[in-house]
């Protein structure tokens, strides 16, 4: 069974049974209460007609009879008992009087009056005393008009109650419809959301409701889910561009130190120049594997590390990958105290970063300066990295953070557009900040912030 | 102690003096750069009792106040102070009265370049100091030498610093 229709079918239960209650209250209480002016009534009548009958002289009692024929009309099966107090023990127990319990001639008694009632057969009993003696006078009729009038009651209430069930049902669907309808969007988005299009969210309405909260929670979901999936995806693509630098390099090496003879000592150069290229392979495919785990867990190894140390190292790596680069590291913001150098990071991984920032510079500046230069700025420290090269068009600008995406002025320059997608999940990973600022044939300013390593 | 003052239209380029001060004048005694930004007096009676949570401030970019964070570590370290102030007012004894009040006796403006007071609150204060005793000096600054792309490269030397020797004369005239 649907929810929509559980929750209609409750709400027509709950309702009803509060209807149905109400109604048997009405019924119950309108049957009880809403007829003692008829025993007023029959007091009434049986005041005059014990006058009637009874009075001590016959003109009084002639003119109570004249009242009674003239002003009070018949009642349906209206009946009088007038009994004298010394047989009232012989009329209890005669037929007449089988549906009158005793206690209603004991009330007459102790009260001078008793009502009772059978049905809607009305009883009204009352005392009378004279000099004739004492009397008991019952009398008793058909309230025709109560029956009717409760006939009438319980129709309309039965056929209330099933109208308002019908109403209360169609409302408790619409209603739930309309409760269930942002559940039902959410499954509807859901829906068309697969591995092919996790970039897309769902619609959230402005409010803290517990159906925007599920959207929320639900986005949260897929970004995590996206973040993953990119991270598997591009691992392949992200792995061949890192190998390619150094293996470039090796092949290179031997390469040329096949072309040709050499003396021992230059082939001995040659040897140590692809061990390290090879180190850096092993280097960079340890990186890079973390760098999958990462999007995973959480838990790759973090130490202290320099970070002039890496630059140190970055600029050697460029030197290496562009023999006519110029490199230069700017001291003039250096702090003097070393310690506000230190980051918390995975020295691999960083490196990674720092040297994919300051390669893009040698690639994109051909032989013009690159500049590096450390900073302190409060808790973080500020790597800027500057060149005068080709610069990113200001229309790139949204997208160079996108994987795949290259810039629209870079054509003829190898490359995957890797590199920068990479270099920021590494720095966020690190908990830092990277913001870049360019003009197309000018040059571009990449700024990496890492917060320092407090001991 | 010296005091100086230098006014900023909250742009990194407006902080190259500062850099320059505190790369030259290493070792040459305590010093308190005052970096100074005028801004309108609040007009609404709320604002002037309590400066209120409308009270609309210029904007600073990102690398203006990484730019002044990394002046203020560097500049720690030759013993040289690096306060940033807000002047509320818009005529020049407000200004002054700041000046007396700080204690500052110098005012470095940067000759050749125009600094752009665009935001709405901020009050264009180079005007003021014409008018002022207080010694004001320049020093030139080449804005051609520096492309729209920078932000804090513009801190980093250049390669045309060591070449102005108006800078080294200013900066050695700091020492006490």
């Amino acid at each position: 069974m649907k929810i929509q229709l559980k929750i209609a079918l409750l709400f027509t239960l709950l309702c009803t049974s509060i209807i149905i209650a109400l109604s048997c209250a009405i019924y119950y209480f309108a049957n009880k209460e809403a007829f003692q002016d008829f025993f007023v009534r029959l007091e009434l009548r049986a005041n005059i007609a014990a006058r009637a009958n009874l009075a001590a002289d016959e003109e009084t009692a002639a003119t109570f009879e004249k009242i009674r024929n003239e002003h009070l009309q018949q009642l349906p099966d209206e009946k009088e008992y007038i009994v004298q107090l010394d047989t009232l023990n012989s009329f209890v127990k005669s037929a007449v009087a089988k549906d009158l319990e005793p206690s209603f001639f004991d009330e007459i008694l102790l009260n001078k009056r008793a009502a009772s009632r059978k049905g809607f057969l009305f009883y009204e009993g009352v005392f009378y005393k004279n000099s004739k003696g004492s009397f008991v006078i019952v009398i008793s009729a058909q309230h025709t008009y109560a029956k009717d009038f409760l006939a009438n009651l319980r129709s309309i209430l039965m056929i209330g109650c099933l109208i308002s069930m019908v109403v209360v049902f169609s409302l408790g669907m619409i209603f739930s419809k309309r409760i269930l309808l942002p559940i039902r969007n959410i499954t509807r988005s859901v829906k068309k959301i697969n591995a092919t299009s996790l970039h897309e969210r769902l619609l959230v309405k402005q409010g803290r409701d517990e159906v925007a909260d599920l959207a929320n929670t639900f986005n949260e979901m897929i970004s995590r889910l996206e973040m993953s999936f990119e991270t598997q995806n591009n691992f392949v693509s992200n792995a061949s561009h890192e190998l390619n630098t150094p293996l470039t390099g090796i092949i290179g090496e031997a390469d040329y130190a096949l072309s040709r003879p050499f003396s021992q000592e230059q082939y001995m150069a040659s040897m140590t120049s692809i061990l390290s290229q090879a180190e850096r392979l092993r280097d960079v495919t340890k990186g890079l594997l973390e760098l999958a785990r990462s999007g995973l867990v959480d838990n790759f190894s973090m130490q202290p590390i320099r970070l002039d140390e890496i630059i140190y190292n970055v600029q050697k790596i460029a030197k290496q990958v562009y023999p006519k680069s110029h490199v230069e590291v700017d001291y003039s913001l250096y702090p003097d105290d070393s310690d506000q150098l230190s980051v918390m990071a995975n020295a691999h991984l960083i490196e990674l970063a720092i040297s994919n920032i300051v390669l893009n510079s040698c690639k994109y500046s051909g032989q013009k300066h690159v500049v590096i230069a450390l900073a302190v700025a409060g808790n973080d420290t500020v790597i800027i990295v500057k060149d005068n090269g080709i610069g990113i068009p200001q229309k790139d600008m949204g997208h160079i953070f996108d994987p795949f995406f290259r810039a629209s002025n870079v054509q003829g320059t190898g490359g995957y557009g890797i590199g920068l997608p990479l270099t920021k999940n590494i720095v966020k990973m690190h908990n830092g900040t990277i913001s870049i600022n360019s003009k197309e044939n000018e040059g571009t300013e990449v700024v990496v912030k890492i917060p320092i390593a407090h001991q | 102690m010296k005091k100086i003052l230098l006014p900023t239209d909250l742009t990194v380029q407006s902080l190259w003096a500062a850099k320059q001060i505190i790369q030259q004048a290493r070792y040459q005694g305590a010093l308190t750069i005052y970096v100074v930004h005028m801004i309108e007096m609040p007009s609404s009676i709320n604002d002037l009792l309590s400066l209120g949570r409308n009270r609309k401030y210029p904007t600073m970019s990102p690398a203006f106040i990484d730019a002044l964070q990394i002046l203020r570590s560097k500049a720690a370290e030759s013993n040289i102070a690096v306060h940033f102030e807000y002047v509320y007012g818009n005529n020049s004894r407000v200004l002054k009265n700041f000046m007396q009040g700080q204690g500052i006796a110098e005012v470095l403006l940067l000759n050749g370049y125009e600094y752009s007071f665009s935001q709405n609150v901020s009050v264009d204060f180079i005007p003021f100091f014409k008018r002022m005793k207080t010694a004001v000096n320049h020093i030139p600054f080449n804005i051609g030498n520096f492309s729209e792309f920078q932000l804090l490269s513009i801190l980093l030397n250049n390669g045309t610093e060591e070449k102005n020797e108006e800078v080294a004369l200013y900066t050695s005239s700091l020492a006490v």
